[in-house]
């Protein structure tokens, strides 16, 4: 009852987020499941009608409001006709002046779609009948951002911060406002270091999960992808002597790890200025724990932030190889 | 009196056949994602087979087995000389064929191994008593007899059962029902023939022409095996995927092995009657 | 389908076949299975080895006949256990006989070995009643056992259990016990002349006439030239399916084993004892016998592991299965 949300003076459940007030006369733990339980001892997740269509709205809950469909006011067209007949999902009901179709409308009601938006309005009601993304300030979907990113908003091409090769396109070869952490344990090598001449990516593969932290205790997981491995290119095994399964040394500025050696011609060598720079490819779902173990890519990638969100640049760094054990 | 004695023996009459059901594993749409292998074990309760790094691709359970019934093959087909032109990575979801004429069931002498209901071939756990023969009478090396000293039910042959618990209860193997691609699918096998037929057509008319069924009734492969009730969509030869171009059934030369067998032994029988006649020596 | 020319590996000029993984599993039998072949085909072999003498020979061969019978019910009596100890559930070893299948060589062969040993067993208690062995009343019941019927059936069925066992591994996808059909023969003229040879040592050991050892090491010879053709046969065609038997892994107990020791030492004996008389040749006799005894065993050893090893073979296993050669 606290998550589905109440009135405080009587403590009845609210029908939906919909009665929510931010007035202190209601109370609730989570608004996206209000809803769920509407009144004493119902529980809309525990509905199993499947209905005749292929929505089932009445077959359990999804939040919010028991919308199937985010923003779904943008399957049909400003004038609130369905785009297309064969995916018609909702729509205006001009007879009954609402909106209605397969799901629950993921807008306001009644709210006409030549409804003009009210330039002083609150919330919703700054945008028009036709603006379907109700949770953004505008209540239209971007497909370009003027603002609010820190680098942009034009698209360009930086090299990633560890690259065998110059920026080609620009003078400034990385990116001018990527979070960098100057230390003595994370340095970065600089374009063309002979030291570490490939390039290195991580990437997962399907049977393990992230870090492996969780899917390296399922037996049945573990089986299908036992070990750390670092796929080469043949051309690159040739030139260094490694066979399928040796056991080889990755390093970079940073570190170095041992794994298998997976060699296949799914890697291919890159043609980078009239340079052959060979490619070395490395999941991450190892650790030092767990039913099967093995080093971690993790240990190898600069320590670094994407300005926006925080991601930390792990698709590109370069590093070396050679046959062998730690 | 037979009847009496069924009821003193608890015999009770086989389910009533219904329509044969199977798979259709179109590898034209597998993504090699393994969802099948792992929805089969968790299903079937099965153990995990060993945690080694084969070095052959993504494949690092290598073939179907006593606790492995459904497999996932990684194919990477390029030149020999490096060229990346036309390489390929072909994804192949193996499992038991369920034969039509099945060379385990005719091998198995205790009975344990039985044709369902549902037109599948199920080795009756209660039954068996691990003489293995079934091992090498199956010409896809499908079928195989869990080791005498592991854990899982020791000593005894296993092998897909094509859901058998899951049929009776409407539901659709595991496998299947995991597939995210459809690229395995679960139904009436003359409905999933003919829809086979057409997805070969499809593919056929946009160019995929290495694409071939496996196991259909009016295939090479159905000569002696008869069609299989786990078929195939295949983007290459057979033996590319480990196939037999045309599985043998053993049955099939018995008689005239036997008949060598019994001439050797008549032509012996022979000789020591001459060898002893009174008038020899 | 046939006619569909499936030419993507074929342009690649790569080979067929998944990695070198086999087409077919490894039979899981171990050496009790050959011991089983090698103890029933003897028991098989001696059985009629000693009705034919009994039936046809003169009053001299049928004293050794009966201590062929003797030998046969000896060589009968380990066979249950060894096939028991093979099954990967021995205690279901009734299971084989729940159901008469004639269909399935291993149910055939279930129910000929449960029906000829207690045959050879009463034959052998027939004879040790007549050599006055048995107990007062124990004795007069031998006696009453249907001698002539007794041998007519062990005969056939001491033929079916030394013959059905090469047709067992032959109804089978492993290459090299199915290529050649003639693998039956080959177990029925190995058991022939093993069979043949103990009689003879027993007979040798009995101080039995010379005139019936010269007629038993004839036999002999001739079971083996028997059995060299025959084998010699089932090579040539076995093609390149037997070459872990005469090439790879049990070349050297095979030539040096079933071959040498086991046909060709018996061949040489025989010919240097059927000049001779005397103690000599008793003891060249024995030692022939010995020899081909050994060899039997080498034989259904050999092709038995040699087999197993077979089943690995992929490119064997795919010109099994090839209608046309590629």
């Amino acid at each position: 009852m606290e998550m589905n949300g109440y009135t405080v003076r009587d403590g009845k459940q609210v029908a939906d987020f919909a009665a929510l007030k931010d007035d202190g006369s209601t109370a609730c733990g989570v608004w996206i499941y209000s809803g769920v339980f509407p009144g004493e001892g119902q529980n809309m997740a525990r509905r199993r009608n499947k209905g005749d269509g292929w929505i089932s709205p009445e077959w359990g809950f999804a939040w919010p409001g028991n919308r199937r469909m985010l923003y779904n006011r943008a399957s049909a067209d400003p004038q609130g006709r369905p785009w297309s007949e064969r995916k018609k999902y909702v729509w205006w009901d001009a007879a009954q002046h609402k909106w209605t179709g397969y799901d629950r409308p993921d807008f306001p009601d009644t709210k006409a779609p030549d409804t003009p938006g009210q330039e002083e309005g609150v919330g919703v009601d700054a945008h028009s009948g036709s603006d379907p993304f109700t949770l953004k300030a505008d209540g239209r979907a971007w497909l370009f951002a003027p603002s609010g990113l820190k680098d942009g908003p034009l698209p360009t091409h930086y090299e990633p911060l560890e690259s065998p090769v110059k920026n080609p396109v620009y003078r400034r070869q990385d990116s001018p406002i990527a979070k960098r952490f100057s230390r003595k344990d994370n340095p970065i090598s600089a374009p063309g270091d002979p030291r570490f001449p490939y390039l290195a990516t991580t990437y997962r593969v399907t049977e393990q999960y992230t870090s492996g932290s969780m899917s390296r205790w399922s037996s049945w997981l573990s089986e299908l992808m036992p070990e750390m491995f670092a796929e080469i290119s043949p051309e690159l095994a040739a030139e260094k002597g490694i066979k399928n399964r040796d056991w080889i040394v990755v390093s970079s500025a940073r570190g170095e790890i041992e794994c298998r050696a997976l060699v296949t011609r799914r890697l291919r060598p890159f043609q980078l200025n009239g340079a052959l720079i060979h490619e070395i490819g490395l999941p991450y779902h190892w650790g030092y724990k767990g039913l099967v173990k093995g080093a971690m890519a993790n240990d190898l990638v600069p320590l670094s932030e994407e300005p926006n969100v925080y991601i930390q640049e792990d698709k590109a760094f370069t590093c070396n190889i050679r046959k062998g054990r730690l | 009196m037979i009847d009496a004695y069924r009821r003193f023996m608890n015999i009770e009459a086989p389910p009533a056949p219904q329509r044969p059901k199977g798979f259709f594993t179109d590898t034209s749409l597998c993504i090699g994602c393994k969802a099948c292998e792992v929805a089969c074990k968790q299903w079937n309760q099965l153990p995990a087979d060993g945690n080694e790094l084969s070095g052959n691709s993504y494949d690092n359970t290598g073939a179907l087995g006593a606790t492995t019934w459904r497999h996932v093959q990684f194919v990477e087909q390029a030149k020999a000389n490096n060229s990346r032109v036309g390489q390929r990575w072909l994804m192949m979801s193996d499992v038991c064929k369920h034969c039509a004429n099945a060379a385990c069931l005719e091998a198995c002498p205790t009975g344990a191994l039985v044709r369902t209901e549902f037109g599948s071939v199920y080795v009756q756990q209660d039954i068996c008593n691990g003489c293995g023969y079934c091992v090498p009478a199956c010409p896809f090396g499908v079928i195989d007899r869990a080791p005498k000293d592991g854990h899982f039910e020791a000593g005894r042959a296993h092998k897909c059962t094509l859901c058998y618990d899951r049929q009776k209860d409407g539901l659709e193997p595991a496998c299947a029902k995991a597939c995210p691609t459809d690229s395995i699918q679960f139904g009436d096998i003359e409905e999933l023939q003919a829809k086979a037929r057409r997805r070969l057509a499809d593919l056929r008319a946009r160019g995929e022409t290495s694409a071939r069924l496996y196991g259909m009734p009016e295939s090479t492969e159905a000569a002696e095996v008869g069609h299989l009730n786990a078929f195939f969509l295949l983007l290459d030869r057979p033996e590319v995927y480990n196939l037999p171009e045309v599985p043998r059934l053993p049955r099939k030369t018995m008689a005239q092995r036997y008949a060598i067998s019994a001439v050797v032994g008549l032509a012996f029988a022979a000789l020591s009657a001459v060898a002893f006649g009174r008038r020899s020596g | 389908m046939s006619d569909h020319p499936s030419p993507r590996a074929a342009e690649l000029g790569v080979p067929a076949g998944y990695y070198d993984y086999p087409v077919v599993k490894r039979p899981v039998w171990t050496w009790e299975v050959p011991a089983y072949f090698w103890l029933g085909g003897l028991a098989g072999g001696a059985f009629l080895v000693s009705s034919a003498a009994e039936l046809f020979g003169t009053d001299e061969d049928r004293l050794v006949a009966r201590d062929g019978f003797v030998v046969a019910a000896a060589a009968a009596l380990p066979c249950a256990p060894l096939l028991i100890k093979d099954l990967g559930n021995p205690q279901r070893f009734h299971h084989m006989l729940r159901i008469f299948k004639p269909l399935s060589p291993m149910n055939l062969g279930a129910w000929t070995l449960a029906a000829f040993t207690p045959v050879t067993l009463a034959r052998a208690a027939a004879e040790a009643g007549r050599a006055g062995l048995l107990p007062g009343p124990l004795a007069a019941v031998a006696r009453l056992l249907p001698r002539p019927l007794m041998n007519a059936a062990g005969s056939v069925l001491g033929a079916v259990l030394a013959g059905y066992s090469g047709v067992l591994l032959g109804a089978t996808n492993i290459p090299l016990w199915a290529k050649s059909k003639l693998l039956g023969g080959v177990f029925m003229a190995s058991a022939a002349s093993s069979g043949v040879a103990a009689v003879m040592m027993a007979a040798a050991r009995r101080r039995a006439p010379e005139k019936t050892l010269h007629k038993l090491s004839r036999l002999g010879t001739l079971a083996t030239l028997g059995e060299l053709a025959v084998l010699g046969a089932f090579l040539k065609q076995s093609g390149r399916a037997a070459d872990p038997l005469v090439k790879n892994a049990f070349s050297v107990p095979f030539w040096a084993g079933a071959v040498g020791l086991g046909s060709l030492v018996p061949l040489v004996l025989e010919q240097v004892a059927g000049r001779r008389t005397g103690k000599f040749t008793r003891s060249l006799l024995t030692v022939s016998a010995v020899c081909s005894i050994a060899g039997s065993f080498c034989l259904r050893w050999t092709i038995f592991e040699a087999g197993k090893e077979s089943a690995g073979d992929q490119a064997a296993s795919f010109g099994l299965s090839r209608r046309t050669q590629a």
